[in-house]
């Protein structure tokens, strides 16, 4: 019933997933040998999005908690934190938050433990120093506080892109290249090492935290914005989810720098695609940014002032997600990156009737949401700035 | 494993299943065309290619027919037109990367360019990087790899040798041998079944490069290497051999050969080949001779090594290249003539 209490708050990784559903879900499982797990993914690389690495540099104790509350209920005994890699000084609030969480008794003595993700370019066979299945770990001594046994460990990034992508970080962590799997099943029936696992993004579980703590009431009404480009004072904003763009560039980021006027922005990291300034006074919801073709993603609202032109933040776009691609499905990894060319100008466009057949096939083909939402950021370029790129 | 059926219906049809079937084997039994490139049955399924791709009710997008199982009460469709237009532009993405192969073996992507009616794709993107290395067996070209990880799971799942890997990721991801290395200081046994697996003829046999595998006759024998007998194809031009190939789902070893069987059959027309006994003669050298001679000359020698050492001073070791019936013929000879059990073939280890 605690659970229900997360009723409202959404996923803040992107895909936006309702958090209770979720946990529900993962409660649900029976418990194998070797247990539950809980994961929070803390490789934060969308392009635009800055919330969690801020997070866990101000408010790592209460990301963990987070997860501890998580493990309490849904019945989980091991959980690690998947680090972005060049999160260095987060990595060391977080190490010496866990030894304080040991102390006051909410994590099993030896937490801790740094292990490795593996990345690209890599071999398809485990190398050491992944995280240790079941069987290598068995024993978990309770907490001293909660009573119960909670190992919480942080394993390294693989430094890629899709190693966000939660089955891609599995494999990752389970030491392997970092390819999305194909689900289902899902992470929610067979996660790490085929465990139930529960995974969530650091903003999530800070949120999960101070609603179950009895701070908040309204779960799912505020999110962390990061806010950059061309404005005054970029940064991470709590802020309600509804606000406007414009209000949140002028109210809390000072203005667009040099009081220039803007080209375009991104209303939720990379992957939401580029809008114009015209659609600056929708609200940043989930519904407000669905009528103008996009989703809230990662609230990573990121500014371009003029001169700067939409193409030329597309096709940024566009290459990142070609050199990002994990190449393990056709379409992503050669879509993507005939759609970098194009855009770019490194190859002439081709009949709008390829273009479309392209993006539908990234889009129906693909295996994961690297895959199957680049062709938005296409289509809003087609929508919102047609004369550039067709 | 169970041996439930399971019902679901396909393409309008209701079918029954096994449990455990996957999609494509079910629309495979029933006929359905559903195109393929990574699948291969020897391997687990991979389902990155895409290609066989099917509609699926409930599901948000296509699934891939290779990597799902049929579940009971499934509603699926294997070929209407959205699906063969989607696989018809993966097909064509492939074309924007794939040129062919100069190898000489049978390249897929000819049946799916003709399946699809590809033109020249709308892109092509830049070649790449070619492979050379210093063993005398695998040839790679790279511009024909397609990125299947069909070699690169073969080499993984049925060597167990993992002597290539798939590499880099977006515009620079490649399937090489480990870490870029040649192939003779990975832990590649030179087996060749990278080739046999490999769709697009990217990997090649190098004794045989250029000669085209679908205008070779082919003879079906069994590889006398050793006594396993595997099933191999002498694939002959003008009545000389010029490549040996295995077909799977044939014989034990399923279009498995070591590198005994597949590379090395250069020995058939060889200029050192003896063709006629010799014997040693006076001066030191060899000396063509008759059978009759030859005989004469070995009963001479065993004879004489019998009579001065005793018969359990000669042993005899048969080639595992021998037939049953030679072994047979052999362990009589020691026995009954020269009287001794010291009688081994090498095929027994």
């Amino acid at each position: 019933m605690d659970i229900q209490r997360l009723e409202g708050l959404r996923g803040c990784g992107g895909a936006g997933f309702p958090v209770h559903i979720k946990w529900q879900a993962v409660a649900n499982e029976a418990t194998p040998e070797g247990g539950k797990v809980i994961v929070c993914n803390a490789d934060e690389g969308e392009p635009g999005t800055l919330k969690d690495g801020w997070l866990l540099n101000e408010q790592p104790r209460r990301v963990l908690l987070g997860m501890q509350r998580a493990a309490a209920m849904v019945g989980a005994v091991r959980a690690y934190v998947y680090l972005r890699p060049e999160y260095t000084e987060q990595l060391r609030f977080l190490q010496v938050a866990i030894n304080d969480l040991i102390e006051d008794g909410f994590l099993s003595p030896g937490s801790g433990a740094m292990w490795n993700g593996a990345g690209f370019p890599g071999r398809s066979v485990q190398r050491p120093g992944h995280p240790l299945p079941p069987q290598e770990m068995p024993n978990i001594a309770p907490a001293a506080a909660t009573g119960l046994p909670l190992r919480l460990d942080i394993v390294l990034g693989g430094g890629a892109y899709i190693c966000g992508e939660e089955t891609a970080l599995l494999e990752s962590m389970e030491g392997r290249r970092p390819q999305p799997r194909h689900k289902p099943p899902y992470p929610t029936q067979s996660g790490l090492w085929g465990l139930p696992t529960l995974m969530n993004n650091v903003e999530t579980f800070w949120w999960a935290e101070r609603i179950l703590s009895g701070e908040i009431e309204t779960p799912g009404s505020h999110r962390l914005y990061s806010l950059s480009g061309d404005v005054e004072r970029p940064g991470v904003y709590e802020a309600p989810v509804g606000i406007t763009a414009r209000d949140l560039i002028d109210h809390f980021g000072g203005g667009v720098v040099n009081r220039e006027q803007i080209s375009c922005w991104i209303p939720g990291g990379a992957a939401s695609g580029v809008l114009p300034a015209s659609c600056l006074d929708t609200p940043l919801s989930p519904e407000g940014l669905k009528e103008v073709g996009t989703s809230l993603g990662t609230a990573g609202v990121v500014v371009y002032a003029k001169p700067t032109q939409p193409v030329e933040v597309a096709a940024e776009i566009m290459k990142f997600f070609a050199d990002e691609s994990c190449s393990q499905c056709t379409p992503c990894r050669l879509g993507n990156r005939a759609f970098s060319d194009w855009i770019s100008g490194v190859h002439e466009w081709p009949e709008p009737e390829v273009t479309e057949r392209w993006l539908e096939a990234m889009e129906l083909g693909s295996i994961c949401g690297l895959g199957f939402t680049a062709p938005l950021v296409v289509r809003q370029m087609q929508r919102w700035f047609s004369e550039a790129v067709v | 494993m169970s041996h439930d059926k399971i019902t679901f219906n396909l393409d309008g049809e209701a079918l029954e299943v096994v449990a455990g079937t996957t999609l494509l084997d079910a629309c495979r039994s029933k006929g359905a065309q559903v195109p393929t490139l990574c699948h291969e049955d020897r391997l687990e399924p991979f389902g990155g290619c895409r290609m066989c791709l099917v509609e699926l009710d409930g599901a948000p997008r296509p699934v891939p027919a290779c990597k799902t199982n049929v579940a009971s009460g499934m509603v699926v469709r294997s070929g209407s037109d959205s699906l063969e237009r989607v696989r018809g532009t993966i097909a064509e993405m492939f074309m924007a990367e794939h040129r062919p192969a100069t190898g000489g073996r049978p390249n897929a992507m000819d049946k799916v360019a003709k399946r699809f009616n590809l033109g020249a794709p709308p892109i092509q993107f830049p070649e790449r990087a070619q492979y050379h290395d210093r063993n005398r067996f695998i040839g790679f070209d790279t511009d024909a790899c397609i990125l299947c990880n069909r070699c690169v799971r073969y080499c993984d799942e049925v060597m167990q040798v993992t002597a290539l890997e798939h590499s880099g990721q977006g515009p620079n991801a490649i399937v090489q041998p480990t870490d870029g290395l040649s192939f003779l200081d990975t832990s590649c046994e030179l087996c060749g079944g990278c080739i046999s697996s490999c769709p697009t003829g990217a990997l090649y046999e190098k004794q045989s490069q250029g000669v085209e595998e679908s205008s070779c006759d082919t003879t079906r024998t069994v590889c006398t290497f050793c006594g396993v007998g595997c099933v191999i194809d002498l694939n002959t031009k003008d009545g000389k051999v010029v490549k040996v190939t295995a077909e799977q789902g044939v014989g034990p070893n399923d279009g498995h050969l070591c590198t005994k069987g597949r590379f090395a059959w250069q020995f058939i027309h060889h200029d050192d080949r003896l063709s006629e006994p010799l014997v040693r003669g006076e001066d030191g050298e060899l000396h063509a001779a008759t059978w009759e001679e030859a005989y004469a000359r070995v009963a001479e020698g065993l004879t004489k090594v019998k009579q001065e050492h005793g018969a359990d001073s000669i042993g005899f070791l048969a080639s595992s290249r021998c037939t049953n019936e030679d072994v047979y013929v052999l362990q009589k000879l020691a026995r009954s003539v020269i009287g001794t059990n010291n009688v081994h073939s090498c095929a027994a280890t």
